[in-house]
Protein backbone atom coordinates (compact mmCIF):
# COMPACT_ATOMS: atom_id res chain seq x y z
CA UNK A 1 0.00 0.00 0.00
CA UNK A 2 1.17 3.55 -0.32
CA UNK A 3 0.38 5.58 2.63
CA UNK A 4 -0.59 8.93 0.73
CA UNK A 5 -3.96 7.37 0.35
CA UNK A 6 -6.60 9.07 2.69
CA UNK A 7 -8.63 5.81 3.30
CA UNK A 8 -5.53 3.54 4.64
CA UNK A 9 -6.38 3.04 8.33
CA UNK A 10 -9.98 2.13 7.20
CA UNK A 11 -8.57 -0.64 4.73
CA UNK A 12 -6.26 -1.58 6.85
CA UNK A 13 -8.60 -2.49 9.78
CA UNK A 14 -11.40 -4.17 7.11
CA UNK A 15 -8.63 -6.46 5.72
CA UNK A 16 -7.19 -7.05 9.44
CA UNK A 17 -10.96 -8.23 9.82
CA UNK A 18 -10.68 -11.19 7.12
CA UNK A 19 -7.70 -11.94 8.54
CA UNK A 20 -4.90 -10.82 6.63
CA UNK A 21 -2.12 -9.25 8.08
CA UNK A 22 -1.39 -5.71 6.44
CA UNK A 23 2.05 -4.18 5.33
CA UNK A 24 2.41 -0.41 4.44
CA UNK A 25 5.01 0.35 1.34
CA UNK A 26 6.39 3.60 0.69
CA UNK A 27 5.99 3.02 -3.31
CA UNK A 28 5.58 0.51 -5.58
CA UNK A 29 9.43 -0.04 -6.05
CA UNK A 30 9.75 -1.31 -2.45
CA UNK A 31 7.36 -3.83 -2.90
CA UNK A 32 9.46 -5.05 -5.93
CA UNK A 33 12.35 -4.73 -3.90
CA UNK A 34 10.75 -6.80 -1.32
CA UNK A 35 9.46 -9.56 -3.83
CA UNK A 36 12.87 -9.63 -5.96
CA UNK A 37 15.07 -10.39 -2.45
CA UNK A 38 16.52 -13.47 -2.09
CA UNK A 39 15.17 -14.16 1.19
CA UNK A 40 11.65 -13.56 0.02
CA UNK A 41 9.22 -15.85 1.69
CA UNK A 42 11.78 -17.23 3.85
CA UNK A 43 11.94 -15.61 7.14
CA UNK A 44 9.42 -13.09 9.19
CA UNK A 45 10.96 -9.56 7.71
CA UNK A 46 10.51 -11.02 4.18
CA UNK A 47 6.64 -12.60 4.09
CA UNK A 48 5.34 -13.27 0.76
CA UNK A 49 2.39 -10.95 -0.60
CA UNK A 50 -0.47 -12.36 -1.74
CA UNK A 51 -2.02 -8.96 -2.88
CA UNK A 52 -1.94 -5.52 -2.88
CA UNK A 53 -3.56 -2.03 -3.39
CA UNK A 54 -1.42 0.86 -4.68
CA UNK A 55 -3.11 4.08 -4.29
CA UNK A 56 -2.11 6.31 -6.97
CA UNK A 57 -3.77 9.16 -6.20
CA UNK A 58 -6.50 10.38 -3.61
CA UNK A 59 -8.71 13.54 -3.50
CA UNK A 60 -10.37 14.65 -5.29
CA UNK A 61 -9.35 12.14 -8.27
CA UNK A 62 -8.75 9.13 -6.96
CA UNK A 63 -7.33 6.42 -8.62
CA UNK A 64 -5.36 2.83 -7.09
CA UNK A 65 -3.82 -0.29 -8.73
CA UNK A 66 -4.45 -3.68 -7.69
CA UNK A 67 -1.19 -6.03 -7.87
CA UNK A 68 -2.00 -9.84 -7.14
CA UNK A 69 0.13 -12.64 -6.67
CA UNK A 70 -0.46 -14.57 -9.48
CA UNK A 71 2.68 -17.57 -9.26
CA UNK A 72 2.13 -20.79 -9.79
CA UNK A 73 -1.45 -19.18 -11.68
CA UNK A 74 0.34 -17.45 -15.02
CA UNK A 75 -1.84 -19.02 -18.26
CA UNK A 76 -4.83 -19.54 -15.99
CA UNK A 77 -6.64 -16.75 -17.13
CA UNK A 78 -6.64 -17.70 -20.66
CA UNK A 79 -9.72 -17.47 -22.90
CA UNK A 80 -10.30 -20.02 -25.50
CA UNK A 81 -8.46 -20.14 -28.60
CA UNK A 82 -9.88 -18.65 -31.25
CA UNK A 83 -7.10 -19.07 -34.29
CA UNK A 84 -8.54 -23.15 -34.75
CA UNK A 85 -12.07 -23.48 -34.61
CA UNK A 86 -14.15 -20.32 -35.22
CA UNK A 87 -16.15 -19.19 -32.22
CA UNK A 88 -19.58 -20.00 -31.89
CA UNK A 89 -22.28 -18.19 -29.79
CA UNK A 90 -21.74 -19.14 -26.03
CA UNK A 91 -24.79 -20.39 -23.71
CA UNK A 92 -24.16 -18.29 -20.40
CA UNK A 93 -21.55 -19.71 -18.63
CA UNK A 94 -21.62 -19.35 -14.72
CA UNK A 95 -18.06 -20.85 -14.25
CA UNK A 96 -16.78 -17.20 -16.04
CA UNK A 97 -18.92 -15.06 -14.41
CA UNK A 98 -18.33 -16.25 -11.04
CA UNK A 99 -14.81 -16.41 -11.35
CA UNK A 100 -13.73 -13.37 -10.39
CA UNK A 101 -15.75 -13.18 -7.80
CA UNK A 102 -14.47 -16.26 -6.10
CA UNK A 103 -10.65 -14.87 -6.42
CA UNK A 104 -11.82 -12.30 -4.53
CA UNK A 105 -10.68 -9.29 -6.83
CA UNK A 106 -14.15 -8.35 -7.41
CA UNK A 107 -14.83 -7.72 -3.28
CA UNK A 108 -11.42 -5.85 -2.69
CA UNK A 109 -12.47 -3.68 -5.53
CA UNK A 110 -15.93 -3.26 -3.96
CA UNK A 111 -14.76 -1.93 -0.53
CA UNK A 112 -12.41 -0.04 -2.14
CA UNK A 113 -14.88 1.73 -4.16
CA UNK A 114 -16.86 2.12 -0.93
CA UNK A 115 -14.14 3.77 0.89
CA UNK A 116 -13.82 6.25 -1.99
CA UNK A 117 -17.65 7.18 -1.96
CA UNK A 118 -17.47 7.54 1.32
CA UNK A 119 -14.15 9.57 1.76
CA UNK A 120 -15.34 11.98 -0.85
CA UNK A 121 -18.67 12.77 0.78
CA UNK A 122 -17.72 12.62 3.93
CA UNK A 123 -21.07 10.11 4.55
CA UNK A 124 -19.86 7.27 6.37
CA UNK A 125 -23.72 5.92 5.99
CA UNK A 126 -22.97 5.43 1.55
CA UNK A 127 -22.92 1.82 0.43
CA UNK A 128 -22.75 1.18 -3.32
CA UNK A 129 -24.64 -2.70 -3.70
CA UNK A 130 -22.42 -3.89 -7.25
CA UNK A 131 -24.93 -5.84 -9.43
CA UNK A 132 -23.20 -8.69 -11.85
CA UNK A 133 -25.29 -9.31 -14.75
CA UNK A 134 -23.43 -11.20 -18.10
CA UNK A 135 -22.89 -9.19 -20.80
CA UNK A 136 -23.25 -10.36 -24.27
CA UNK A 137 -20.90 -9.98 -27.26
CA UNK A 138 -20.23 -10.48 -30.80
CA UNK A 139 -18.67 -13.98 -31.23
CA UNK A 140 -15.39 -13.46 -33.53
CA UNK A 141 -15.45 -15.54 -36.68
CA UNK A 142 -12.19 -15.42 -38.57
CA UNK A 143 -12.97 -13.61 -41.81
CA UNK A 144 -10.32 -14.18 -44.31
CA UNK A 145 -11.66 -11.76 -46.78
CA UNK A 146 -9.12 -9.09 -46.60
CA UNK A 147 -5.76 -12.01 -46.97
CA UNK A 148 -8.17 -13.09 -50.28
CA UNK A 149 -8.64 -9.45 -51.25
CA UNK A 150 -4.61 -8.99 -50.55
CA UNK A 151 -3.52 -12.24 -52.43
CA UNK A 152 -5.64 -11.19 -55.43
CA UNK A 153 -4.95 -7.41 -55.65
CA UNK A 154 -1.00 -8.42 -55.81
CA UNK A 155 -1.73 -9.22 -59.54
CA UNK A 156 -2.54 -5.47 -59.78
CA UNK A 157 0.21 -4.06 -58.10
CA UNK A 158 2.94 -6.42 -60.40
CA UNK A 159 1.60 -6.15 -63.65
CA UNK A 160 1.86 -2.67 -64.28
CA UNK A 161 5.71 -3.54 -63.88
CA UNK A 162 6.07 -5.79 -66.58
CA UNK A 163 5.41 -2.72 -68.83
CA UNK A 164 8.88 -1.39 -67.61
CA UNK A 165 10.58 -4.69 -67.43
CA UNK A 166 9.68 -5.63 -70.89
CA UNK A 167 10.48 -2.02 -71.71
CA UNK A 168 14.26 -2.33 -71.13
CA UNK A 169 14.38 -5.69 -72.30
CA UNK A 170 13.26 -4.36 -75.86
CA UNK A 171 15.35 -1.45 -75.22
CA UNK A 172 18.54 -3.35 -74.28
CA UNK A 173 17.61 -5.72 -77.54
CA UNK A 174 16.91 -3.19 -80.00
CA UNK A 175 20.56 -1.22 -78.88
CA UNK A 176 21.96 -4.71 -79.27
CA UNK A 177 20.37 -5.57 -82.81
CA UNK A 178 21.17 -2.24 -83.80
CA UNK A 179 24.60 -2.50 -83.16
CA UNK A 180 24.64 -6.50 -84.71
CA UNK A 181 23.48 -5.00 -88.12
CA UNK A 182 25.96 -1.97 -87.81
CA UNK A 183 28.52 -4.44 -87.36
CA UNK A 184 27.75 -6.72 -90.05
CA UNK A 185 27.19 -3.93 -92.72
CA UNK A 186 30.97 -2.78 -91.60
CA UNK A 187 31.84 -6.36 -92.35
CA UNK A 188 30.24 -7.00 -95.44
CA UNK A 189 32.04 -3.61 -96.95
CA UNK A 190 35.06 -4.94 -96.09
CA UNK B 1 30.27 -0.55 -77.78
CA UNK B 2 33.17 -2.49 -76.12
CA UNK B 3 35.08 -1.70 -79.18
CA UNK B 4 34.49 2.02 -78.48
CA UNK B 5 36.17 1.27 -75.09
CA UNK B 6 33.10 1.01 -73.17
CA UNK B 7 33.42 -1.28 -70.28
CA UNK B 8 30.87 -4.06 -69.32
CA UNK B 9 29.79 -2.10 -65.76
CA UNK B 10 29.62 1.19 -66.86
CA UNK B 11 26.97 -0.58 -69.79
CA UNK B 12 25.04 -2.24 -67.50
CA UNK B 13 25.50 0.77 -64.43
CA UNK B 14 23.61 2.95 -66.96
CA UNK B 15 20.85 0.69 -67.62
CA UNK B 16 19.87 -0.15 -64.27
CA UNK B 17 19.94 3.57 -63.37
CA UNK B 18 17.90 5.10 -66.15
CA UNK B 19 15.62 2.10 -65.26
CA UNK B 20 15.76 2.19 -61.58
CA UNK B 21 14.84 6.54 -62.05
CA UNK B 22 11.33 5.08 -63.36
CA UNK B 23 10.96 2.52 -61.16
CA UNK B 24 11.49 5.07 -58.14
CA UNK B 25 9.26 7.64 -59.72
CA UNK B 26 6.48 5.16 -60.04
CA UNK B 27 6.82 3.69 -56.55
CA UNK B 28 7.36 6.74 -54.71
CA UNK B 29 3.72 7.55 -55.80
CA UNK B 30 2.41 4.25 -55.16
CA UNK B 31 4.15 3.69 -52.12
CA UNK B 32 2.38 6.70 -51.04
CA UNK B 33 -0.66 5.69 -51.97
CA UNK B 34 -0.62 2.57 -50.27
CA UNK B 35 0.87 4.45 -47.32
CA UNK B 36 -2.56 6.38 -46.78
CA UNK B 37 -4.41 3.23 -47.47
CA UNK B 38 -2.64 0.67 -44.23
CA UNK B 39 -1.98 3.62 -42.19
CA UNK B 40 -0.72 1.29 -40.07
CA UNK B 41 2.61 0.70 -42.08
CA UNK B 42 5.56 3.25 -42.52
CA UNK B 43 5.80 4.65 -45.76
CA UNK B 44 9.93 3.57 -45.75
CA UNK B 45 9.27 -0.13 -45.62
CA UNK B 46 6.72 0.13 -48.55
CA UNK B 47 9.04 1.84 -50.80
CA UNK B 48 12.28 -0.30 -49.73
CA UNK B 49 9.65 -3.60 -50.50
CA UNK B 50 8.77 -2.48 -53.56
CA UNK B 51 12.47 -1.02 -54.62
CA UNK B 52 14.30 -4.28 -54.34
CA UNK B 53 11.56 -5.95 -56.15
CA UNK B 54 12.18 -3.51 -58.66
CA UNK B 55 15.92 -3.98 -58.52
CA UNK B 56 15.38 -7.75 -59.66
CA UNK B 57 12.90 -6.68 -61.96
CA UNK B 58 16.38 -4.56 -63.93
CA UNK B 59 18.45 -8.03 -63.08
CA UNK B 60 16.07 -10.68 -64.81
CA UNK B 61 15.99 -8.07 -67.45
CA UNK B 62 19.76 -8.16 -68.28
CA UNK B 63 19.74 -11.63 -67.68
CA UNK B 64 16.98 -12.50 -69.95
CA UNK B 65 18.66 -10.12 -72.90
CA UNK B 66 22.13 -11.84 -72.89
CA UNK B 67 20.69 -14.96 -74.80
CA UNK B 68 19.03 -13.25 -77.68
CA UNK B 69 19.83 -10.57 -80.44
CA UNK B 70 16.31 -10.30 -81.85
CA UNK B 71 13.85 -7.59 -79.66
CA UNK B 72 10.96 -9.26 -80.92
CA UNK B 73 11.77 -12.84 -79.52
CA UNK B 74 13.55 -11.35 -75.93
CA UNK B 75 10.48 -9.71 -74.99
CA UNK B 76 8.37 -12.56 -75.84
CA UNK B 77 10.92 -15.28 -73.84
CA UNK B 78 11.13 -11.83 -70.73
CA UNK B 79 7.18 -12.39 -71.12
CA UNK B 80 6.96 -15.88 -70.19
CA UNK B 81 9.68 -15.84 -67.71
CA UNK B 82 7.83 -13.35 -66.00
CA UNK B 83 4.32 -15.04 -66.52
CA UNK B 84 5.96 -18.50 -64.84
CA UNK B 85 7.52 -16.88 -61.86
CA UNK B 86 4.34 -15.40 -61.00
CA UNK B 87 2.41 -18.80 -61.68
CA UNK B 88 5.27 -20.82 -59.63
CA UNK B 89 4.36 -18.30 -56.79
CA UNK B 90 0.66 -18.28 -57.32
CA UNK B 91 1.36 -21.95 -56.77
CA UNK B 92 3.25 -22.41 -54.04
CA UNK B 93 2.05 -19.70 -52.47
CA UNK B 94 0.76 -20.26 -48.67
CA UNK B 95 -2.22 -18.19 -47.45
CA UNK B 96 -1.07 -19.43 -43.69
CA UNK B 97 2.15 -17.41 -43.69
CA UNK B 98 0.89 -13.78 -44.51
CA UNK B 99 4.77 -12.74 -44.76
CA UNK B 100 5.49 -14.95 -47.98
Amino acid sequence: MSPSGTFLTELQSIFFGFGYSTRVFGSDDEVNQLVRDPSYGLDADHLRICFGVTVVSGSPNYAYKLRYNISGLIGSNEGPSTEDVSTVDAFFQAATLYRPIKSGMLVINNILHNLIVRAATGDNTKLLIPVLSPMKQEAFNDDPLYAFLGNSLDMLCLLPLLIVYLRQISAMLTEKEVAVYRLRKRCARR
Amino acid sequence: MKIMGMTGWSYYLTWLMRYLIVYVVIHAISAFILFKAFKVIAYEVVLITFLLFDLVLVVQAFFVQIFFTKAKIGIIVGLLFFCVQFVVNFVVRNSDNPTY
